[in-house]
């Protein structure tokens, strides 16, 4: 008979119950998803770290001779501010020399386990008309070395490229692409531990359409004529303090930067974005599963209170406490289990899928999907059990008072300090405010729910919003402002022809501490406008002083006027910021060419990039056209999109779920005083404004306070991305956004409270009043 | 002269699908005059509160005509009902229906805020013999005392009619006597016209006139003698 009850309760409320379902449904299949996929990914890649010895760290030398250099004591003589391509061509061997004593004081400095140097040359790929962009390896023998995923080993005459960017370009195996003019045969697909995301030289441009890594052999390799690169990979012990690891290698004065590998994008950012996708996975899940499992204890404890009269009745009539609690938490734990179950097993299949995602991205192996019970367990039973304990508790003490009680109407026993306190508090303001406060507060524990529950909708409301934006923000908007045409990366200023083109110099350096670019340019240049704030022009002011990007002033609340400390190439000066430019999205300071120039290489013509007004075709440093960026651009921001809007539309659709339900319980559980004071003459006017009044302005604060603290929380998303890989990350909100979820929230919340008092006019009024319930 | 307060013409309500039906009322005709202490008496399910929220449209009927005051009840929209209700009727149920978070006199300030020209609360109060529990929250009363601050709170805006169902259903013979002697001499000072619902035959000696009913139908009406009718004996 109770079983029959049950299922009626939760017939009767077929809408709550779809949409809490569905609420479940997600909660478990988003867990999953992540679980699966990010454990399959993480073993995979850890092992193949493990076995192809990745890089703990990187180390980029100087490009020219320096002090410390010089007083290596050894037979070469070298001069200070040389360009070691230069000493290269007019000395191998001092080279050679120059190189292993370096390598030679690193390893010294007991730092590090192993020390070598990572070598690759940067051009082209060509196959029929496409040209992309291509960064050739010569293998290491100890750390960062090769993974060879799909068909052999480079011989002579044979290339192996990332199989993404194969499949990517209708690329196969035993195809011809030309490197340097020289035809190679695809002979595999080739994985490199620090390359899991292909960035060369710019920061955001990692589309593996239209970049790749190649390993060819060695002798083929010194044969490409191409500019050679070396950065120093190290492995260190795991007892190794980072900080004190930076130290000691930036003390070398040939050291240009210092790079973890968990801070580099390349290398490291699949660790963030595995942990980073787990916890959000997690997060989410979690919120989702408690928010809906305390959704569904309420509704079956409002049920039960409505229904302690009968309740009594039986008791008196002689059925235990266990038969008239057992049949709900039977229900309970089948609803949660069956929508958990759902959610988990659609995770399971989409496992796949998420795993594909990543890497489409990331150039890691594949692995088979890694299922474990500990994730049906987590995902279905914790949150199963969890729930019909805690509704377990709460039914059994409702049902514990004597029959006679049960069957009396439930009173408040005693009056409660916190109802004191607020009368006096509201003395001064109106009766029907007053028993506005004193429900709310009556019903702390409730409204609590209630509050909690608001809020982290509207979080993710706010977040979906504010990631709707990112890419708009950081690509487009940073491509979209440089007038030039083609910008060269020109490591060796020699080789590249500067006549009438811009020069520029971009290095990491250390302002006040914080991680930033600078862009040093000559104040004439006619490719890097600086509007200030007024759409002024500061370009002219670069020989005055720092100019600094809006983005950088506002992470770091730097202005106009202060003199702050900039650490770049084992030098340190000081310097005044003298502007602030409002375009460049990220963390980016500007200064004068001429002296940046003289502080690297003593000489004032020092340069590593060149920007052209009409679009350049060939120079000695790679070549990267606007065009081409705006296209990589456009292109991840396709998947990123998906990505992003499937995102947002799946935590929109979830916070609108939490929001209808909290309102619609909201509402209805105001039933017994709703018909009152529909019985005693109040119109549903006044009647709204009293009882739904203090939900209302609960609703407002709610919201006003959710703004600033998802604004304080996308900063320090923004800042930590930025902190860790350089990685501007422009979580943001905009004024619109803020209408957008305000207009959302009120429409979702007062369609809920339409439907709750739709629910309650079709009921009696006086039936209402029967209720023991006060 | 005597004018008719309520007036019910063939007034039938069901319940239930059409399968399974529940005749409540069953082609009801009654007129109850103004300023008149009326008793409806009728075994358990007869139809009584039925009857009650039909007459005071807090229910609607499936068929007849019901007028008070010349106002056509059954034709009247959600609206007007509560506006109506709002300026002329008062209503005490059995469990008293008091606001938890209130002291008695904000109890029955809610019940004053409802039209310009209510009594004051403390006065009413007095009338109800709480003058003494004017802060006290409900919890803090017995029974008898809740439903006089129920009673209050009904009272204080001056309706025509009070609508009482079951009022002493849950309080004791004692307290049940001087909740029901408020009432009547409510309906003497006010000239209130209460239309009370009771299961309990004896209760039904106190009213002018007594509505007898048994299955949704209307069994009889009596008119209780001048005398009789201040005199209340619990003898059931
Ligand atoms: N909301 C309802 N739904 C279905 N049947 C009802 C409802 N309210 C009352 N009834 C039925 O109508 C009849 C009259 O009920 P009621 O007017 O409450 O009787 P009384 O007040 O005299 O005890 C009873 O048979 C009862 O079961
Ligand atoms: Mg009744």
């Amino acid at each position: 008979m109770f079983k029959r009850h049950v299922v009626r309760t939760f017939a009767r409320q077929w809408i709550s119950v779809i949409l809490l379902s569905f609420l479940l449904i997600i909660s478990g299949f988003i867990y999953t998803i992540m679980a699966v996929s990010v454990r399959t990914l993480k073993d995979e890649s850890e092992a193949y770290f493990e076995t192809t010895n990745q890089e703990d760290f990187s180390v980029h030398l100087m490009r020219y001779v320096t002090d410390d250099d010089q007083a290596f004591d050894v037979a070469c003589d070298f001069e200070v501010g040389m360009l070691l391509s230069t000493l290269k061509e007019n000395d191998e061997t001092c080279h050679q020399v120059l190189l292993d004593a370096r390598l030679a004081a690193l390893s010294e400095a007991e730092f590090s386990r192993d020390l070598e140097y990572r070598v690759h040359k940067d051009g082209y790929l060509d196959y029929g008309n496409t040209r992309h962009r291509t960064r050739v390896f010569r293998d290491n023998e100890r750390i960062n070395t090769s993974r060879i995923e799909t068909g052999s080993y480079p011989e002579s005459g044979e290339v192996a490229i990332g199989r993404l960017y194969a499949e990517l370009n209708d690329l196969t195996l035993d195809d011809d692409i030309e490197l340097d003019g020289q035809v190679y045969r695809i002979s595999g697909y080739v994985l490199l531990p620090d390359y899991n995301l292909p960035i060369f030289e710019h920061m955001y441009m990692f589309d593996s359409a239209y970049q790749t890594i190649a390993l060819v052999s060695h002798e083929d390799f010194d044969a490409l004529s191409w500019q050679e690169n070396r950065v120093l990979s190290g492995i260190v012990d795991e007892t190794m303090d980072e900080d004190v690891l930076e130290e000691t290698v930036m003390r070398f004065g040939f050291v240009e930067r210092f790079v973890l590998t968990e801070h580099n994008l390349r290398s490291g950012a699949i660790y963030a974005e595995l942990d980073g996708g787990q916890a959000t996975g997690l997060f989410l899940s979690i919120m989702l599963a408690v928010i809906g499992l305390v959704i569904v204890g309420i509704m079956v404890s409002k049920t039960m209170s409505e229904e302690r009269r009968t309740l009594g009745v039986f008791k008196a009539l002689g059925v235990t406490r266990h038969e008239m609690v057992v049949p709900y938490l039977i229900g309970i734990a089948l609803f949660s289990m069956i929508s958990l179950f759902v959610g988990y097993v659609l995770g399971l299949l989409a496992a796949p899928w998420m795993q594909d995602l990543y890497l489409r991205f990331y150039l890691l192996p594949r692995g088979t999907i890694n299922i474990q019970w500990v994730d049906l367990a987590v995902a279905v039973f914790v949150p199963t059990v969890i729930v019909v304990c805690l509704t377990a508790f709460n039914l059994y003490r409702m049902v514990k008072p004597p029959a006679v009680e049960l069957i009396e109407p439930q009173v408040m026993k005693q009056k409660p300090r916190r109802i004191k306190w607020l009368k006096k508090l509201l003395k001064p303001f109106d009766l029907l405010q007053v028993l506005q406060g004193s429900m709310l507060i009556r019903q702390w524990g409730k409204v609590l729910i209630y509050v909690i529950g608001i809020f982290l909708a509207l979080y993710m409301v706010f977040l979906s919003l504010g990631m709707r934006n990112l890419f708009q923000h950081t690509m487009q908007g940073y491509y979209g402002m440089h007038t030039y045409e083609s910008v060269v990366y020109c490591e060796v200023p020699t080789q590249c022809d500067a006549a009438e083109h811009d020069k520029g110099i971009e290095i990491q350096v250390l302002v006040q501490g914080e991680r930033s670019t600078l862009l040093a340019l000559d104040p004439d240049n006619n490719t890097h406008p600086l509007p200030d704030l007024n759409n002024g022009d500061l370009r002219g002011k670069l020989s005055e002083g720092l100019i600094i990007s809006r983005s950088f002033k506002d992470l770091t609340g730097l202005d106009v006027g202060d003199r702050v400390d900039i650490m770049a190439y084992g030098y340190t000066f000081t310097e005044t910021i003298v502007g602030i430019t409002d375009l460049y999205p990220g963390a980016y300071i500007f200064y004068d060419r001429e002296a940046v120039s003289l502080m690297i290489t003593q000489e004032v013509d020092y340069f590593n990039r060149l920007y052209t007004e009409e679009r350049m075709e060939t120079s000695g440093g790679m070549i990267v056209h606007r065009e081409t960026m705006l296209e990589q651009v456009e292109s991840i921001e396709g998947i990123y999109q998906t990505m992003i809007y499937l995102m947002v539309g799946g935590s929109f659709a979830m916070a609108v779920i939490v929001i209808y339900l909290l309102m619609l319980l909201t509402v209805e559980s105001k039933y017994y005083e709703m018909s009152l004071f529909k019985v005693l003459g109040y119109t549903n006017k006044e009647i709204s404004k009293v009882l739904l009044g203090g939900y209302f302005k609960l609703n407002v604060v709610i919201f006003i306070s959710s703004i600033p603290l998802a604004i304080y929380s996308f900063g320090v998303l923004t800042r930590t991305m930025l902190d860790w890989f350089g990685f501007f990350f422009p979580l943001r909100m905009e004024h619109w956004d803020i209408v957008l979820a305000f207009v959302v929230f009120g429409l979702v919340a007062y369609v809920g409270s339409l439907h709750a008092r739709h629910k309650i006019k079709k009921r009696s009024l006086q039936e209402a009043l029967k209720i023991y319930q006060v | 002269m005597i004018s008719v307060a309520i007036e019910l013409k063939k007034v039938r309500k069901t319940y239930g699908t059409e399968a399974v039906q529940t005749v409540a009322l069953d082609d009801v005709d009654l007129t109850i005059d103004n300023g008149k202490f009326v008793v409806v008496l009728g075994p358990s399910g007869s139809g009584k509160s039925t009857l009650l929220n039909v007459m005071s449209g807090l229910d609607h009927l499936d068929e007849g005509k019901i007028t008070i005051d010349d106002y056509a009840i059954d034709s009247m929209s959600d609206k007007a009902l509560t506006q109506f209700r709002r300026e002329h009727l008062g209503f005490i149920f059995q469990q008293y229906n008091l606001l938890q978070t209130l002291t008695v006199k904000e109890n029955v300030e809610i019940g004053a805020r409802l039209v310009e020209d209510a009594l004051d609360s403390e006065k009413v109060l007095d009338d109800v013999g709480l003058s003494d529990h004017l802060n006290k929250y409900p919890f803090q009363l017995s029974g008898g005392e809740q439903q006089r601050v129920s009673i209050a709170r009904a009272l204080v805006k001056r309706p025509k009619i009070l609508f009482c169902d079951e009022p002493t259903g849950a309080v004791d013979e004692e307290t049940a006597k001087s909740v029901l002697e408020i009432l009547q001499n409510l309906n003497k000072k006010y000239e209130t016209t209460i239309v009370l619902i009771t299961h309990n035959a004896s209760i039904a000696k106190l009213a002018h006139s007594i509505v007898k009913m048994n299955s949704g139908k209307i069994v009889g009406v009596e008119t209780n003698k001048p005398q009789e009718a201040r005199k209340i004996s619990w003898n059931d």
